[in-house]
């Protein structure tokens, strides 16, 4: 149970935490970030054969989860790039304890005993001690909205809670993440608070139109960002207002990030028919 | 000890992508060599959109065949975000007509065009007290255009990036995960002996894919461009392993899990189609022995 008040806190009574990681590495994390502990049994050396069933079914809820947005993750990108040099934290149901659908859906092998991961949180360290890269945020809501799979069941700010706890858990102290100027995600990310912008045009990207955000990690805005009512979170006025489809206006902003001047996301966007309308504060 | 490598360095040139977060912690003169300052590259400058491109299509002609060319999402969010990029490229005029073409090289464009790349990116572990840097990394990715294309790059392109960028970062140790049948086994076994984490990898695209670790020292780092008939640092072989035979990769594993320890100790052999990898086997002191020894 967790020590403030959430939104989903239902989730931490159907759902339990697991944790992939090489023994090495989880050595460095929070185990019970918030007071949520990861069983030890929950802890999965991807390094081991008995491993693969679950990893797989992690592969499968990525696929379910991005597939259709064509960013699914190859399954060397997930041992690469989190499995070794990071870690990946989620909720999960015990395979005997799964919904039929769900089971369905994930072709869960006869006989497999195991968990069945209904969300995770991937990231990788960066070059200082608690800074990550956010790199992947999964989790089966929407896909049980798309496909109607249970209707009683409510996920609502199962994604949130998901990164909220494994933030804690890494020890992250500075985040950097990437994601699209339309993506709905960033409804999540700035619940976390104001949103730097490093990026807002990023050839290196597959998508160019990604920007590149960060902030620097507090319980405060961890807890904000899973819905504790009690924190407020300070943020700058919107300046601007940049459409998600202006190219020439995200160039634009491009060109003075990289000039030296510091501009945030201050709060969630608007939608506006088929676009996206993000605030914009100058901070520098 | 780099003799025989540097006329490499009279067609190539070294260059870092490095944004300005790790730029700091990286040799910017490995073993030496400059990395002049015009082709050190900010990941996320729109004016090196080109070379990033460029980049890009080398991973994808080395790695596309294997089904594991690194889609630019991946290259941004999990190499050059939380890593770093150091290779070899050559000016654009250098190239000879097929190999611009083959490299896509726009017509107006007379920058640099990589040939090869190193790329590591640091592992949670290696974050130990005193230290900024973190001294554990994973090699993610080493690849020559020479691999595809025999003669593109200079002969021995791929063992001078691996040397430089071994220089580059401030790596003590190691991690990797390749395929058995790699062509690249060679050239990591030059690095010295590589203890194993996995010989069966189901957590990867390719199961037939070993994990290793590697402790850096001086030796290794020279012994990549020495290529030694038999590493100075490697003990002897006492079995051959079967790449190709996946029960024999699976039991291996099986024995790693259960505490065995098995390096690899040279470069693989083959005789018609057998491969095989000379392996030492080594199994762990039970705990507190060592106590009782002293």
């Amino acid at each position: 149970m967790l020590p403030f008040e959430i939104r989903g806190v239902h989730l931490l009574d159907q759902l339990v935490p697991y944790v992939v990681a090489t023994p090495n590495n989880a050595a460095h994390l929070n185990l019970q970030p918030f007071g949520v502990a990861v069983a030890a049994e929950n802890v999965i050396d991807p390094l081991r054969l008995d491993s693969a069933i679950f990893l797989d079914l992690l592969h499968k809820l990525d696929g379910l989860t991005f597939g259709p947005e064509g960013m699914p993750m190859p399954k060397w990108v997930f041992y690469d790039c989190a499995e070794v040099p990071g870690a990946i934290y989620g909720l999960a149901r015990p395979a005997h304890q799964v919904w039929p659908k769900v089971r369905e859906l994930f072709k869960i092998p006869d006989g497999y005993q195991g968990l069945v991961p209904v969300s995770m949180y991937v990231a990788i360290p960066m070059q200082r001690q608690g800074t990550w890269f956010g790199h992947n945020l999964s989790s089966l809501a929407p896909v049980f909205r798309r496909l109607e799979l249970l209707d009683d069941l409510d996920l609502a700010g199962l994604g949130s809670l998901t990164k909220g706890l494994a933030l804690k858990c890494f020890g992250v102290q500075q985040f950097w993440g990437a994601t699209q100027w339309l993506s709905k995600a960033l409804y999540i990310h700035v619940k976390f608070g104001p949103l730097e912008l490093q990026t807002a045009f990023t050839p290196a990207h597959s998508e160019h139109e990604t920007l590149t955000y960060g902030f620097a990690v507090t319980d405060a805005k961890l807890r904000a960002s899973m819905g504790d009512p009690s924190v407020d979170l300070w943020r700058p006025p919107v300046d601007f207002w940049l459409d998600g489809h202006d190219i020439l206006a995200m160039i634009a902003l491009q060109d003075r990030l990289e000039a030296g001047e510091r501009f945030c996301i201050p709060e969630a966007p608007r939608r506006s028919g088929d676009t996206q309308q993000v605030p914009i504060a100058q901070i520098g | 000890m780099l003799t025989h490598y540097l006329p490499i360095l009279d067609q190539l040139e070294p260059f870092l992508i490095a944004h300005d977060g790790i730029r700091g912690d990286l040799q910017l003169s490995p073993a030496g060599i400059e990395i002049p300052p015009q082709n050190v590259f900010h990941p996320q400058h729109r004016k090196n959109g080109e070379f990033l491109r460029m980049l890009a299509l080398v991973d994808q002609l080395t790695f596309g065949p294997f089904g594991m060319d690194m889609p630019s999402w991946v290259f941004y969010d999990c190499a050059v975000m939380p890593g770093a990029v150091f290779g070899l490229g050559i000016r654009a005029h250098k190239l000879e007509t097929w190999a611009r073409e083959a490299m896509k090289v726009p017509a107006d464009y007379d920058g640099l065009v990589p040939m090869s790349q190193f790329i590591a990116i640091p592992i949670l572990s290696g974050f130990v007290p005193g230290r900024a840097a973190p001294r554990t990394w994973m090699l993610y990715t080493l690849e020559s255009m020479n691999q595809v294309s025999a003669g593109i790059a200079p002969f021995g392109t791929l063992h001078l990036t691996l040397f430089l960028g071994l220089h580059v970062f401030p790596i003590e140790e190691l991690w990797g995960a390749t395929q058995w049948r790699s062509p690249k086994l060679d050239t990591y076994a030059d690095l010295g002996p590589l203890e194993l984490r996995t010989a069966y990898t189901p957590a990867h695209s390719l199961p037939r894919t070993f994990s290793f670790r590697l402790t850096i020292s001086p030796e290794h780092l020279t012994s990549v461009l020495t290529a030694p008939r038999v590493h100075p640092l490697a003990p002897p072989p006492n079995a051959l392993l079967d790449v190709d035979d996946v029960a024999a990769l699976q039991a291996l594993q099986r024995e790693i899990e259960a505490g065995l320890r098995v390096e690899v100790v040279g470069r693989p052999f083959a005789h018609g189609t057998h491969v095989r990898v000379p392996l030492h086997r080594q199994a762990l002191e039970p705990q507190g022995a060592s106590d009782v020894a002293l």
